[in-house]
């Protein structure tokens, strides 16, 4: 019997296993969060009024599908400046009481939030997909429809763009 | 160069391994935004919104208007026009729930305080101008558990007839060859499409079925029997009880010759299909085989 996302308990599933990614993901093209929220749930509605069209091994494609559709329709768009928090769980060291050295971490996270912020979309996309919610590239080219090749071009020239912003800063962090 | 450092970022290369193809202070570099953006998350919240929160909202179902007038005159056609912005206005306020196999679901009534408990596979739906203050009336396919404040009439309309109210609790199971009426507080009249009616009193039950409401079944229960985890059957045509066993089990059954003019009565579990299968046929003597999801019956 094919489990059908019209059953509440599989799609408390796909809900419990997509949010946060597909949130993510709208807020990395957004940059807004509360609006990059209300866009997810707004997937995950369409999803369950469509819910016996889309089968469950496509549901992660749809959704992103209508989370770019829901991104391209909002003509809104401000400049992005991304803001993160500190991951929680994420232990600090004993340096890192230091006062100076966080300071000089709080100004080197503020750098490169704004470099981040001002990457290309696309590439700030799959380049935050892949190192903050870990995603596979073989995955994220799936979901997005991308080659392999493009999505590794997209990380490795964020990854550079990023060492050629920060350059200009002094001493980084260190 | 890129390539060893898309090895080192998939965590296929070393630290070490990588420094022998680009220079030290680079890496450096590289590592500390790497481990700075993995630290990272937009909102440690990991709560976006509440899946019942869009579970729980009516669907918005669109129906498509088929056109069965398309070939005819022009005067037909202006007809057309004018139903179909009928339709087009009045379909929005249609509000649709529906289950499917081996799914039951509560839902609130627009009325804020009367509620229904859909069985596996039915679906209730109502049009918001039929909920006022003189009236609340739905449609049901399948059959489903009310529980109804007093108030203003409550109807109930299924393929078969139809079931008023004032405030009780009652169950109705509509198949597409009759229709049965289980009332467990309160009473209700319920009048089949022939215009007969019967009363339906707290702790009976009426069957409506080849056309005749047959003699009341006097219940036991406080509540429909699956609601909890066995379905039962008092006097039940064969067919209903096979319509309950599909939609209960998401089986198609196919009858082939077996003789439909009997009754059931007793119980079966609705989380065994073989053990229920067992105590639903093994009495007739009717044989089966299950393949995949099709059931076929044989005697």
């Amino acid at each position: 019997m094919d489990k059908s996302v019209c059953e509440e308990q599989v799609f408390n599933d796909v809900h419990s296993s997509h949010v946060v990614t597909l949130r993510n993901f709208l807020y990395y093209k957004l940059g807004d969060l509360e609006k990059a929220k209300d866009y997810t749930q707004e997937a995950f509605v369409r999803l369950w009024d469509n819910c016996s069209k889309v089968s469950l091994d496509k549901v992660k494609s749809y959704l992103f599908t209508i989370a770019n559709r829901l991104f391209l329709d909002d003509t809104d768009h401000q400049k992005v400046a991304l803001k993160f928090q500190i991951r929680s769980g994420v232990s600090e060291s004993q340096q890192e009481n230091n006062p100076e050295f966080l300071y000089r971490q709080e100004e080197f996270k503020i750098r490169l939030e704004e470099a981040v912020s001002n990457l290309p979309e696309k590439q700030r996309v799959v380049f935050l997909m892949s190192r903050i919610d870990k995603i596979k590239n073989k995955e994220i080219a799936k979901e997005l429809n991308l080659s392999i090749k493009t999505v590794e071009k997209h990380i490795s020239n964020s990854l550079k763009t990023l060492k050629a912003n920060l350059d200009e800063l002094n001493g980084l962090k260190i | 160069m890129n390539e060893q450092l898309l090895k080192w970022l998939n965590g296929e290369l070393s630290e070490d391994e990588l420094k022998k193809t680009i220079p030290a202070h680079d890496m450096l570099k590289y590592k500390q935004i790497i481990e700075e953006v993995e630290r990272w998350v937009p909102d440690n919240d990991s709560v976006v919104f509440n899946p019942k929160d869009v579970t729980s909202q009516p669907k918005k179902i669109k129906r498509r208007f088929i056109n069965p007038w398309i070939t005819m005159s022009v005067a037909a056609s202006v007809l057309l026009v004018v139903s179909t912005m009928l339709w087009l206005s009045i379909s929005p306020d249609i509000t649709t729930y529906s289950t499917s196999t081996a799914q039951t679901k509560e839902i609130l009534l627009p009325d804020g305080t009367s509620k229904i408990t859909l069985a596996p596979d039915s679906e209730v739906s109502w049009h918001e101008g039929d909920w006022s203050v003189n009236k609340r009336n739905l449609i049901l396919k399948g059959k489903a558990l009310f529980v109804v404040r007093s108030g203003s009439p409550f109807e109930v309309k299924t393929g078969n007839g139809k079931v008023e109210v004032l405030g009780t609790t009652f169950e109705v199971d509509e198949f597409e060859e009759g229709l049965n009426v289980v009332c467990y507080e309160g009473s209700v009249k319920t009048t089949a499409n022939d215009n007969r009616s019967v009363i339906v009193e707290g702790g009976e039950a009426y069957l409506y079925y080849e056309g005749e409401w047959e003699d009341r079944i006097n219940i036991g229960d406080s509540s429909p029997s699956w609601l909890k985890s066995e379905t039962k059957f008092e006097k039940a045509p064969l067919i209903q009880v096979i319509k309950s066993l599909e939609k209960l089990y998401n089986i198609e059954i196919f009858l082939g010759s077996i003789s439909l003019k009997r009754r059931f009565t007793g119980s079966y579990p609705n989380d065994k299909l073989d053990v229920a299968l067992q105590i639903v046929f093994n009495p007739f003597e009717i044989s089966y085989e299950l393949k995949g999801n099709k059931l076929y019956l044989t005697e």
